[in-house]
Order: structure tokens, then sequence, then C-alpha cells
């Protein structure tokens, strides 16, 4: 949905309703959780076992729940941009495909799994359908946002086709890990990763503000931006290589989450009134953060013991606002 | 100067009292969370279940374990909940703990991982959980008495001689999973001359119908995982080319599906029924 920018953009206001979503979604998940925790337990470790729940479960949770929305709130953000296509995410471009193959091909092949031997495939899977993306782009020239588009599909299917492949040969345990994986998963030894996810986040968007007349100008569509001296080929490059590595890296943290990178920016649009990259990059940070806490509370909270995947509540709440999105796509566009 | 006698004698026989009271067995303070059903049985067949403050969701052997906390399911325990337990050891296979194996030992607690893939790695987990907590006379008794069991189905192959019974083991329905060589179940019927009618493919194979038919096992071994019902499982089964006269025999998982002190028990009385020949097609137990 890149439409015009409106007479009254509120990015004041944007920021400071998400950052006190933020702050409760933050404050929240410290003590929803299977046993009552009380204050005390933050500053007092009288209750070790309380203290032990908040600090070294909860803690990373919110932080990996907070570290891994943002990443893909802002790639979701860097490729609407690049692809000047509304519904773009990170998954479009094979990058998930390439990291589900990954993951699942390290439980299938590897006897004694350590805890990083997952997300460690899914990091090379990843890696490795961007490489396959970059290589095919460049040599065949078509950096065209359509081509991309259907050559990250094209990457997407043929790595989901070997997933089902894998999956059909797999013991019980190992395809009971490949199915938790592949629906999204906060709340493991994983969590441990964010703060590599956090600064990588936080450097990726340092890059994008400083390029942001670049990436505004994308949004003038390709032949424009092209025809007033940018060089769109760079900053594709830059963006599909940032896009990868945060998305490599989220998905290792937390498995396979979509939807975040789609609606975070759209709900940043919504907020602000603006799709300025100076205010939409973090905002679309702060908002995907906002959605995965959100919905990992949901998670919990409605459970009854037993946790909901992320990845799937977020997708019970994306598959509506998508349809609607859509909806009113549609509309603006006969109205154009 | 006999009084005084007396009183030594009155001393020493209360010191000896106060000493014996002092060797009492002092309470041994383990608070166990076991998260796998078939650990749970041995854990009280070692005379541990008061010990056992926390179980996976299947755990319903012996009936007492049925009162005891859960603690999340088979693959995905609640670690918040086990470590409000505040337990001393954690009992956990291998497979049921990929992705919080760190955090319990991170947490101070002393995690035992446990392997239950033959009949082999059954006698080491139970040698292992003996030494652990103070079991070892409960765990050689039990040993003895499976190896015991293990002896009477071997002579099962006495009964009934010539016959050189073929069997398949269903594990699931849908989809459709069979049992090969090499699993535990097939390796127990082996134990009787009972042989695995997917030979020589091993393990859990997820079989298409046409596979199958081919076979022709002299019985269907049913393991019942779903609510499907016996009517619906022998209308699956006897609508199959060369499966309509073979007999079915409906275990349930819960007793097959898992090593535990049990075990031997049902696969002596799936033996017998197909050694003796007693089981038809219309006579499906």
């Amino acid at each position: 949905m890149i439409s015009s920018g409106a007479l009254h953009q509120r990015p004041s206001r944007a920021f400071f309703l998400i950052s006190l979503l933020l702050g409760l979604s933050v404050a929240c998940s410290f003590f929803v959780g299977s046993g009552a925790v009380g204050l005390k337990a933050f500053f007092e470790r009288s209750d070790q076992v309380s203290h032990f729940i908040i600090w070294n479960l909860r803690f990373p949770r919110t932080m990996s729940c907070f570290a891994v929305g943002f990443a893909l709130g802002l790639s979701g953000r860097l490729l609407q941009s690049l692809l000047q296509n509304p519904l773009a995410e990170p998954y479009t471009l094979g990058i998930s495909g390439g990291a589900t193959l990954g993951a699942v091909g390290a439980i299938f092949f590897v006897i004694e799994p350590f805890t990083y031997t997952v997300p460690g495939g899914a990091l090379i899977g990843s890696v490795l359908a961007t490489l396959l993306l970059l290589y095919f782009s460049r040599i065949s020239h078509l950096w065209r946002s359509r081509m991309l588009v259907l050559m990250g599909l094209l990457i997407s299917l043929f790595c989901g086709s070997l997933v089902t492949l894998f999956l059909t040969w797999m013991r019980p345990h190992e395809l009971q890990h490949a199915l938790a994986w592949m629906m999204g998963q906060v709340g493991t030894e994983r969590d441990q990763m964010w703060p590599v996810l956090l600064i990588v986040g936080a450097v990726s968007w340092i890059w994008a503000y400083k390029n942001s007349r670049d990436l505004d100008a994308l949004l003038l569509g390709e032949e424009l931006a092209v025809g007033s001296g940018f060089r769109l080929t760079a900053i594709r490059r830059n963006v599909i290589v940032i896009v990868a590595i945060l998305t490599a890296l989220s998905v290792s943290i937390a498995g396979l989450i979509g939807f975040v990178g789609l609606l975070a920016p759209h709900f940043a649009e919504t907020l602000s009134n603006t799709i300025r990259h100076r205010t939409s990059l973090l905002l679309s940070g702060f908002c995907g953060a906002a959605l995965l806490l959100l919905s990992d509370l949901i998670g919990r909270a409605l459970g009854g013991g037993e946790e909901l995947p992320v990845g799937g509540i977020i997708a019970v709440i994306g598959a509506p606002t998508l349809i609607y999105l859509m909806l009113r796509q549609k509309t603006e566009n006969e109205y154009e | 100067m006999s009084s005084l006698l007396a009183l030594w004698i009155f001393v020493a026989m209360a010191g000896l009292g106060f000493s014996a009271h002092g060797e009492d067995k002092k309470p041994e303070g383990f608070k166990i969370v076991s998260l796998d059903p078939s650990l749970t049985e041995v854990l009280f067949s070692l005379n541990l279940g008061e010990y056992v403050v926390g179980t996976s969701d299947l755990s319903d052997h012996p009936e007492a374990a049925k009162k005891i906390a859960r603690v999340g399911r088979y693959g995905k325990p609640d670690v918040e909940k086990i470590l409000l337990l505040k337990p001393t050891h954690i009992v956990v296979l291998k497979e049921g703990i990929n992705l919080v194996k760190n955090i319990f030992e991170k947490a101070g607690l002393r995690q035992i991982t446990l392997m239950s893939r033959d009949l082999k790695d059954f006698e080491s987990l139970v040698a292992k959980l003996g030494d652990e907590f103070n079991r070892v006379k409960e765990a050689k008794k039990l040993l003895r008495t499976w190896s015991e069991n293990w002896h009477r189905i071997q002579a099962l192959k006495k009964l009934n001689r010539k016959k050189h019974p073929r069997v398949l083991i269903q594990v699931d329905r849908n989809p459709l999973v069979m049992a090969g060589r090499e699993t535990f179940i097939s390796s127990a019927l082996e134990t009787c001359g009972v042989a695995n009618a997917l030979s020589p493919q091993a393990g859990y194979l997820k079989s298409s119908v046409e596979n199958l038919v081919e076979t022709k096992p002299d019985v269907i071994i049913v393991m019942q995982m779903s609510e499907e019902s016996r009517a619906q499982i022998k209308e699956f089964w006897h609508t199959l080319p060369n499966f309509r006269q073979t007999p079915l025999l409906n275990v349930s998982a819960s007793d097959l599906g898992r090593l535990s002190p049990r075990f031997p028990k049902f696969i002596e009385s799936i033996c017998r029924q197909i050694r003796s020949g007693i089981l038809t097609a219309e006579k499906t137990p």
C-alpha cells in the first residue's frame, strides 16, 4: 500500500503509542507464565527459583521476541519499499525457504544435535538461498522487482519440496522437533541469541536511516528513481543482504514466524500516516516487536497450561488483517 | 557397687538405643520429575514413587502416577512448572528434551538423560537409576525378574514348533506407520520366534498399502494410539486383498508402545496367542 503522503503526519504520536504498547507488553511478559512470580523476585535472590525464572527464562524470551519482531518489522519495511509491493515480507525472497530447509536438514542429518545445530542449519540455509538469489539476479541482470519476487518464489518452492521429503523420512521425535520449529517458537535455549540479533538489527537500522533518502527514492518508482540519478542496483543488493541477515538470524532464534514483516509496516504507516523512511523504518521495527510480544503473551495466556505457537497466533491475527488490507488496496486502486 | 554397675549398664543401653535411633534411615530428600511415562513406571518399580513430584502428561501407570502433578507434554516440558516444584532430579529420555536440555543444569538441577531404544537400553537404564537413587537392590531384583520373563518368552518357541508365524505391526493409522525390524517391539517378538513380515526393512516405516499387500502375515498387531474404533480398524484391514482372513490383535499403545517393567508381560501374552494358533479372523480378541 504505497499511497502518497497525507498532509497530517503523526510520527510523534505514533512513537508515543507504540512505545507505550511495547512497555506494557514487556512488563506483562515478565508476569505471564506457568507460575506466579512476585515483584520481589526481580530484585531479591531469596526466592531463587522465581529469580531464575524471571532472569533466565522470561527475560531472554521477552528480549528475543523484541529482537525478532524488530528485525522482521524492519525487514518488511525495507522489502516493501524495494519491491514496491505492499504484500512483500521477508519470506518473499525465498530466504525463509532456505532457512527451513537448513533447519529441517540439520534435524534430519545430525545424529547428536546440540543447542545451536538447528539455528546453525537455518542460518546456513538462508545464506545459501540469498547467495543463490543474488547470483541468479546478477548473471541474468534481472534486478527488477517482479523478477526478484519470482526468483524468490521458485527458490521457496524448491526448498519446500525438499523439506517435505525430509519430513516424510523423519522419526517421530525428529518430526515433532521440526514441526515445532516450523510453527514458530520462543521460550527455548535459542532465546540466548537475542543480543546478537539486537545488535545486528540496530546496525541495520542505522545503515537504513543513513540511506533513507535513497530508500525514499524507491517510492518514486524504478524508472523515475534511475532517471533522478539514484543507484538502484547497489541499493537493491544492500537491502537484500540486510534483509537476508536479519531474516536468517530471526529464523535461527524463533523458527518460522510469518506475517510480522508484512503487517508491521502497515501498522506503522496507519499510526504515523507517513511512509518516509526516516520515520517508518524505526516505527516498523517497533510495531513488529510489539506484535510479536503481544502474540507471545496471548499464546501463553490462552494456552491453558500449554503454550500456543507464536507463529500460529500471528497467522490468526494476520490472515484477516491481510484480507482487509488487500480489499482496502483494491478499493484505493479503483478510486485512483 | 551393684547399683553403680546397674547405672553403667543403663547408660550403655541408653547410648546404644540413641545410636540405633541415629542410624535410622534419614529421609532421602529426592524430588524427582520424570519426563517420560516409561521412566515413571521404572521409578515406581524401584520404590521411588513417593519421591516423584512431577511427570509428563502420558504417565498413566501405576494408578498413583495419575495423581502426580503434570509438567507439560511429552517432548514439550513446561520448564517453569518444573522449576517451581523445586525438584532435585530431572529424569528424561534423550529424544524428549531437545529444546531445553541445558536449562535444568543451569538451574542447578541434576538431569539424568537416558536411552530407551531397545531391550539392552532398558537394562542400563534400570541399573543407572538404581545407582543414582540408592536402589541398587531393587534394581537388581527388577532386572532379575526382567531376565526371567525373557527366558520364559524364549521358551515359547517350543510351542507349536513347526509354526514360524509372521506379523505386521501397525503403530499408527493416519499416516500408516508400521514397525519394521530392529524396533523394540519387533525385537521382543523375535525372542519367541515371531518374525516381522516386513523383514528386512527396519525402523518405523511410513508404508503405503501397496507395500503391505504382498507380505501375507499370519497376524496383524494393531497398536491403538488414536480414537479409531476396533470396527473401523477391522474394516480397513479386511477390505484389503490378502488380509481378509488375517486375524487382528488390538493392543494398547501405552502397554506395548513403551519399554517398561510390564512390557515382557504383554509380549508373553501376544506370543502365546500367536504361537498357539488360537487367533482367527472371526475370533479377533
